[in-house]
């Protein structure tokens, strides 16, 4: 058995480097790897270009195995992680690099938590030129990540960069193999896997950064469809302790050969990880797909009796029954399902959306539609579940998901719209909400420092951004306040501070602001 | 409902295309006005290396010559700030001083103008047409920009005064005294205004006298 212990006491961290190409950007990577403050570290690199930068890596502490092997992206860092001696995995690949305190930040984090399996920091999104030796001009650093763990935020968004994460390697015994052709998607099917089975702690200090090129129209969290499609389509093998599993029925009256094209739909927009019963007299024809799975029933049969042969063959937790006709959105179906999960009573089901002649639907927690259909065989379902004294009703607006988001939508539209000081308020309203000060404190200063008459009031919020963790823009934004009143030499303190955080190489030490 | 394009990721201005850059350039600024002129010109250059397409550094290059009594130098950064960006007003501006330090007025006139046409509120560039205008006697277009800006500075009390001034010159004097009154509204204590008024109101009077007389 391998001691993963080292003599202070850490963990061994395995750290998996993708290296597809030896090149310039990998080797620093792995320089970064290499020159972590946190010293019980062993390096598995991953990909085409394993043998070859291993070998130029050297040393021998921390030792860096070679993990070489056929197969997509996805394979390669499955088997690195899998074969990780170390109680933590982190990752890197060619288009990051860590800082110095990086591992240990986030290691120390883990270990003072006593229920997160996983966690992660913010990063620099490095904008950069490429330069004609092969290096970088740094256009611009702009923090990414920077926001608290939201389940279902995770689920809709791909917010959590590789090279932030890490977790403990036990927990990759649970989420399976990571899905194949997901590209540059590949960190959210991992994060995603991670939360069904963990919360992800977030540790709010920059501690790596990510490098985009400027020619790169993709900046990290636009879409790409095929790639998103294979991310969704792919789940962690079950049971999940911290997300009930969501089982969605589709049965529609008649043939329903449009239904397959309805349940695709469906399908392509619904983020929450779940799969599809479709229950239709033709419904092999369209095929097991991806999440998509059919239940064969009869022409004669009725809808309810469709349904129950679908609520027979689905595993979730809770189930979504559509209606047979008429649409119900993946917004409403979310909407109805994390009012379920996080906001209903014991005795309560959630509807879509407001039921119309012979069109209902309801989210339901699986076991209860059971009983009441085992109770009260005979009645359609709607009336079984309220003959089993269950209650029915629409999500209310403050159960709806995304509440920050929302607000954090309302006050930025403001902004744009020229009403500085009211995106200010809100901004400061939401931080004593929902917290993500620093976030919320840059942004309600830039709001006051274009309103150009709360100087003062835009000075201390980014005062407070600066003091704690200093970002190259809240420095930016706090120096040109500063030269606005006068105060030249103080702005030229900020201003050269900022510099240094742009002409930063992670592998050094950070500079001292 | 939220969509899924309103879930976009709360982040920094933009993606930090001009982030590096607008650091030198503030750094530049806050160098020239401490009269570090060496190490803004450092920055500026840095700047325009970062972004070789942008006016602004050229601008910043080019303010520092002409601090530095090198109007040849000044005068070849703001031809390549015009170069780069033709409806840079700095630049013309700049190109405008160069002219007026080498006592080209006719060729400082015009430049200011150009500057003008970019920027109305250009305030430098508009005193400097003020000038300019009283170095050749030739008011008419230098009154039309004063009045421009004016409009959406009806406060500046340096740029009434200086309207007021040419309207008199121009024998306007009807309006140099409603310019004046003006001036003293917000100014009561501004002395050169007040002669100045009283001067206009002594010209005036004859003219009304007989007006005066019929009523």
């Amino acid at each position: 058995m391998t001691d993963v212990r080292d003599i202070d006491g850490g963990p061994r961290v395995s750290v998996v480097l993708l290296a597809e190409e030896p090149d310039a950007s990998t080797a620093a990577a792995l320089r970064s790897a290499l020159g972590q403050s946190y010293r019980n570290l062993e390096v598995l690199v991953a990909g085409a270009g394993a043998h070859e930068l291993a070998r130029h890596a050297g040393g021998g502490d921390p030792p860096v195995r070679p993990m070489p092997g056929e197969g997509s992206r996805a394979a390669a860092v499955d088997r690195a992680a899998r074969a990780a001696a170390g109680q933590y995995v982190a990752y890197l690949d060619g288009r990051s690099a860590w800082h110095r305190g990086h591992v240990r930040t986030l290691v120390d984090a883990l270990e003072a938590s006593y229920d997160c399996e996983a966690a992660y920091s913010d990063v620099y999104r490095t904008l950069y030129r490429p330069t004609a030796g092969g290096g970088r001009e740094v256009l611009g650093k702009v923090v990414h990540c920077r926001r608290d763990f939201d389940r279902f935020f995770l689920l809709h968004r791909d917010y959590i960069p590789l090279p932030s994460l890490l977790h403990r390697r036990g927990v990759l015994d649970r989420t399976g193999p990571l899905a194949e052709g997901t590209g540059r998607r590949l960190a959210w099917d991992l994060c995603r896997r991670l939360a069904c089975f963990t919360d992800l702690l977030h540790v709010p200090a920059v501690t790596a950064e990510t490098y985009v090129p400027d020619h790169d129209a993709d900046p990290g969290d636009g879409l790409d469809g095929e790639a998103i499609r294979r991310v969704l389509a792919a789940e962690p093998p079950r049971p999940w302790p911290k997300l009930p599993a969501l089982s969605v029925l589709l049965a529609p009256e008649g043939d329903g050969d449009e239904l397959g094209t309805r349940a695709e739909r469906l399908c392509r927009r619904l983020r929450v990880p779940c799969r599809l019963y479709l229950a239709a007299p033709r419904a092999d024809a369209v095929g097991a797909a991806g999440r998509l799975v059919p239940v064969s029933v009869r022409p004669s049969w009725p809808w309810d009796a469709r349904i129950d042969k679908a609520v027979r063959a689905c595993d979730g937790d809770c189930v979504a029954i559509l209606p047979p006709r008429g649409r119900t959105t993946a917004a409403q179906l979310t909407a109805a399902y994390h009012a379920l999960l996080y906001h209903a009573l014991p005795d309560e089901a959630v509807l879509p959306a407001p039921p119309r002649r012979g069109a209902w639907g309801v989210v339901v927690r699986r076991r209860q539609l059971l009983r009441a259909r085992n109770a009260w065989p005979a009645l359609p379902i709607r009336r079984a579940l309220e003959a089993d004294g269950l209650r029915m009703r629409l999500p209310r607006a403050e159960e709806l998901p995304f509440a920050f988001d929302r607000a954090l939508a309302a006050a930025r539209a403001q902004e744009a719209e020229g009403n500085f000081r009211q995106a200010a308020q809100r901004y400061d309203a939401l931080a004593r909400e929902h917290g993500h000060d620093a976030l919320l404190a840059e942004a309600a200063a830039r709001s006051l420092f274009r309103e150009g008459r709360c100087d003062d009031r835009a000075l201390e919020r980014c005062r407070r951004v600066n003091a704690d963790r200093p970002t190259v823009a809240a420095l930016l934004l706090e120096a040109r306040l500063l030269k606005r009143n006068q105060r030249t030499e103080d702005a030229l303190r900020l201003l050269a501070c900022a510099k240094q955080l742009l002409d930063w190489q992670p592998e050094r030490d950070r500079p001292s602001c | 409902m939220l969509s899924l394009q309103d879930l976009r990721l709360p982040a920094g201005p933009g993606r930090g295309e001009t982030q590096h850059f607008d650091v030198l350039m503030e750094l530049g600024d806050c160098h020239a006005a401490l009269g570090e002129l060496e190490q803004a010109a450092a920055c500026y250059e840095e700047a325009a290396d970062l972004a070789p397409g942008r006016a602004d550094p050229h601008v910043g290059l080019g303010v520092i010559a002409l601090q530095d009594e090198r109007p040849d130098d000044a005068e070849r950064c703001f031809q390549a700030a015009a170069g780069r960006d033709a409806d840079c007003a700095e630049a013309y501006g700049g190109l405008a001083m160069v002219r007026q330090q080498r006592e080209d007025y006719a060729g400082a006139f015009d430049m200011h103008l150009k500057c003008l046409e970019l920027d109305t509120d250009n305030l430098v560039a508009l005193l400097g047409l003020f000038q300019m205008s009283c170095q050749m006697g030739t008011f008419a277009k230098v009154i039309h920009y004063l009045e421009l800006y004016l409009q959406r500075h009806p406060g500046d009390t340096s740029v009434l005064f200086c309207l007021a001034t040419l309207y008199a010159r121009e024998g306007q004097l009807g309006a140099a005294r409603h310019c004046l009154l003006s001036v003293l509204a917000l100014e009561p204590d501004k002395a050169e205004a007040r002669d100045m008024l009283r001067q206009v109101e002594r010209k005036i009077a004859p003219a009304l006298a007989p007006d005066a007389r019929s009523a």
